[in-house]
């Protein structure tokens, strides 16, 4: 019943003269009204995608410090700027060379890296001695970010399925200077069949559409269709499902996707939080000074209030690729 | 799952083999070498056997994790810290292991711009380019390749003897150091 209201789609005249307008498939743009309420916002949405995003990369401190980093790019004529909310993170603004080929980013002192895709291990907040495990690790932006914020001191399990992705985030995992990380090529979903572990804290940026990419990819704009969500989404269900699993009593788990997609966020973890019968789990604040509200409601679904506390990135508000995030505390 | 290859714990020949040849090049045993990198009391170290046999080394953390991930006879595709390979008895260093080594070790030679630029595209170093060494360096040692900030770019071995004299670099070979491993590889190889 609730899934059939969430992704049944009734696609309005207006949602498909905007579509055409920006090469989008129509059922897209509904369900743009359906998230910003609002013909005027999702105009402002649709132009912010046509906008390039500007490249960011992370300072590595596992490799350098920062102020370092900085003299060593402006040497080079790189033109950097500190990215206010995240403490590591700095905005390309021009480069007379590529960003991946500087003898810098061969010695590790940086990765190019989206800030959005900065905040999951900021909001996770790895300690030393803790167990981590990062569900879905490939390319290991994340893995290494979280290695970095506990300074190598925690054991990270880094799950990749892929094996062409898994040989990048082992290159990233070794450039970096990354000593902590195990890597386990396998689905994540089995995690729990075949081991006893249980961690501290979990990283799940889910495998997901990419709907928030569209700066970056415009083919996206006509790659996916409803159905593909709908995939998705069961697989993102199965693996917050798995990951609650596995995860110790007080235990954290940061979700996130590149999707602002409400299919593939809000509703996981409704969904996920509707079933589980065994334990309570909390949605916690995220305070990073940046970024949108969750969605309490979707299309006649009501989430609830405490999806607020979730955060969502937009491109035309925020500079981002598009981007969800929420933090859960098992209790 | 993970892998068909397979994850074990170092044998002591194997053990032996590491540190004859950091010893030798290096001054420094593998355990010195990587206790604080891995913020451990020991070291522990893994054999991924396959074409070649590669090293990855943990600490006691890492240790208790791996160790039940191998009783369910399941094997990791990589663990730790990459020390290197060994292949026919013989210990090839890896990058990774090269970067740990710089404030541990004084076998390296310093080079100028134009001899990291060089380096870092594969290619050896010509005496020319040799600024600085940390001590003298025999013929075959192998030594870190450092620019002139100090900053790591790989792994070389020396073709000739180095040596300095009143500030000047002396070497009987035009090409000294050979390249081994450079940073470059993760551009070229890394994926």
């Amino acid at each position: 019943m609730i899934e059939n209201k969430i992704f049944h789609i009734e696609i309005s005249n207006k949602a498909k003269d905007i579509a055409k307008r920006y090469g989008y498939l129509p059922y897209m743009v509904q369900r743009y009204y359906e998230i910003f309420g609002d013909w005027h916002e999702v105009t402002l949405f649709l132009k912010g995608n046509e906008k390039p995003l500007l490249k960011s990369i992370r300072c590595n401190t596992l490799r350098t410090n920062c102020r370092e980093l900085e003299i060593k790019l402006k040497e080079k004529n790189i033109t950097i700027e500190k990215i206010p909310w995240l403490p590591h993170g700095y905005w390309i603004l021009s480069s007379p060379i590529p960003i991946g080929a500087t003898h810098e980013y061969l010695r590790g002192y940086y990765h190019i890296q989206g800030p959005a895709s900065m905040l999951p291990p900021l909001i996770l907040d790895p300690r030393p001695n803790e167990l981590i495990l990062d569900m879905a690790a490939a390319p290991g932006g994340k893995t290494t970010y979280i290695a970095q914020l506990a300074e190598n001191r925690n054991v990270i399990v880094a799950i990749e399925k892929n094996r062409k992705r898994i040989k990048s985030l082992l290159s990233n995992i070794n450039r970096l200077g990354v000593t902590n990380t195990i890597i386990l090529r396998m689905d994540a979903v089995k995690i729990s069949e075949i081991f006893d572990l249980r961690f501290d804290k979990i990283l799940l940026d889910a495998p997901c559409t990419g709907e928030g990419l569209i700066p970056l990819i415009p083919e996206r704009k006509t790659s996916r269709t409803i159905e593909d969500i709908k995939k998705l989404t069961k697989i993102q269900i199965s693996l917050l499902k798995t990951a609650l699993k596995v995860l110790k009593r007080n235990g954290i788990i940061v979700y996130s996707t590149c999707s602002i997609a409400p299919e593939e966020n809000e509703y996981v973890i409704f969904n996920v939080i509707k079933d589980n019968r065994e334990f309570e789990l909390e949605l916690l604040s995220i305070d990073i000074g940046i970024g949108a509200n969750g969605l309490e409601e979707y299309k006649g679904v009501y989430f609830g209030k405490e999806f607020r506390k979730c955060k969502r990135l937009y491109p035309y508000v925020h500079g981002t690729e598009g981007f969800f995030i929420a933090k859960l505390r098992k209790k | 799952m993970t892998s068909k290859l397979k994850v074990r714990n170092i044998s002591r020949t194997e053990l032996s083999i590491i540190n004859n040849f950091l010893i030798k090049n290096w001054n420094i045993t593998l355990k010195n070498l990587l206790v604080e990198q891995l913020h451990s009391k020991n070291v522990y170290a893994y054999i991924y056997e396959g074409y070649f046999n590669e090293i990855y080394a943990i600490n006691e953390d890492a240790k208790e994790i791996i160790d039940e991930i191998l009783e369910k006879k399941k094997h990791p595709y990589a663990l730790g810290f990459h020390v290197g390979r060994i292949r026919k008895n013989k210990f090839i260093p890896s990058l990774e292991l090269g970067y740990a080594a710089v404030t541990k070790t004084n076998a390296y030679v310093i080079v100028n711009d134009k001899g990291e630029k060089n380096f870092l595209y594969g290619k050896d170093i010509f005496t020319e380019s040799v600024i600085d060494i940390g001590t003298n360096i025999r013929e075959k040692q192998i030594v870190l390749v450092l620019n002139d900030r100090h900053e790591y770019t790989g792994i070389g071995r020396a073709l000739g003897a180095i040596t300095k004299r009143r500030d000047k670099i002396l070497a009987r070979r035009k090409v000294i150091i050979k390249n081994i491993i450079d940073l470059g590889w993760y551009l070229r190889r890394g994926g």
